[in-house]
């Protein structure tokens, strides 16, 4: 499963979902839905977030196995 | 959780909605009996009901979620809950009330109707064909407010595809997903249907348009989603095209 720290790294930038998404190209509900762990974004976006905080990807976004995976 | 609720809530509505049609059914003097065309004009002012409810409750959720843009919330997920169940509501009060005219076609022509009712009915038919269509268009309106990158305009044409060629990613997914559970629902629907028909033509007389009719939606349904998906698969389509 893929876990993220988005809303540290965004609350740490001070800027709100609405302004954050608009600078990945993405829309409010996209962000939050990445914020609550309901959506894994495509590679693109992964990038493009992590690119605006100038960190890598693996930073933001970690992948964890899955328990029921690994059985 | 939160549409959990909002149905648990709109149950008591359509119930007031049956009750309501009911009244109207009293007040027409109209001589109740088990008969088909009783039983269907019976569900024709129930129908009315619902869409005279849903309509008055789509209302409110359009001017509640107007209300709270003015004010400048930044509840935008309550707010955007509140468009979605205007619109929901706005659209089962038009299908509600497609349903009853539709009934008092029946009635009108088989005499078990009477015309002051076919009357409203004709006032209420046409009332909720441009109120539906204009709560649709505030509601986009209201939408494009707090999502400023969402495109198209409710009264155009095109509105569906401009609307969602302006979605995202995640938004294409969703909206993926909610075709595909439709037309699993639809399918199956549909098959019920044609062999509650096909059963139904043993005993009663419904003739074979209506099975025709159920079979050819059937055939269309399963034609577009297997060659859609075909295209897709197979003829280099791009998927997320709004992602480059």
């Amino acid at each position: 499963m893929l876990i993220n720290n988005l809303k540290e790294y965004r609350v740490k930038a001070n800027i709100n979902q609405q302004d954050f998404g608009s600078c990945v190209g993405v829309s409010r509900q996209t962000i939050s839905l990445i914020e609550r762990g309901d959506y894994s974004p495509s590679v693109t976006l992964a990038i493009k977030i992590a690119r605006y905080f100038n960190v890598n990807v693996e930073d933001i976004f970690i992948y964890k196995e899955d328990s029921n995976e690994e059985g | 959780m939160k549409k959990d609720r909002f149905i648990i809530k709109a149950i008591p509505w359509i119930g007031l909605g049956f009750v309501f049609g009911f009244v109207i059914l009293l007040l027409s003097n109209f001589n109740f009996n088990f008969d088909l065309s009783t039983m269907f004009t019976y569900f024709g002012y129930s129908c009315i009901g619902i869409s005279i409810i849903s309509m008055i409750l789509s209302i409110y959720f359009m001017c509640s979620s107007k209300s709270m843009i003015n004010k400048k919330s930044d509840d935008f997920d309550k707010i955007e809950i509140k468009i979605d169940n205007s619109i929901i509501l706005a659209c089962i009060s038009f299908i509600t009330c497609l349903i009853s005219f539709g009934i008092v076609m029946y009635g009108s022509h088989f005499n078990t109707l009477k015309s002051i009712f076919s009357t409203i009915f004709t006032i209420w038919f046409i009332v909720t064909c441009f109120a539906s269509s204009y709560i649709q268009y505030v509601c986009v309106e209201l939408n494009k407010k707090i999502n400023p990158e969402k495109k198209g305009n409710a009264l155009d044409f095109n509105f569906s595809k401009d609307f969602y060629n302006s979605c995202d990613e995640a938004q294409k997914i969703i909206i993926g997903e909610v075709c595909y559970k439709s037309f699993m629902i639809n399918s199956s629907i549909l098959l019920w249907t044609l062999v509650a028909l096909i059963f139904a033509a043993s005993f009663i007389d419904i003739g074979f348009f209506t099975i025709v009719l159920v079979g050819l939606i059937n055939i269309v349904n399963v034609l577009v989603y297997t060659i859609i998906s075909h295209k897709l698969q197979y003829k280099g389509s791009i998927i997320y095209s709004a992602m480059k």
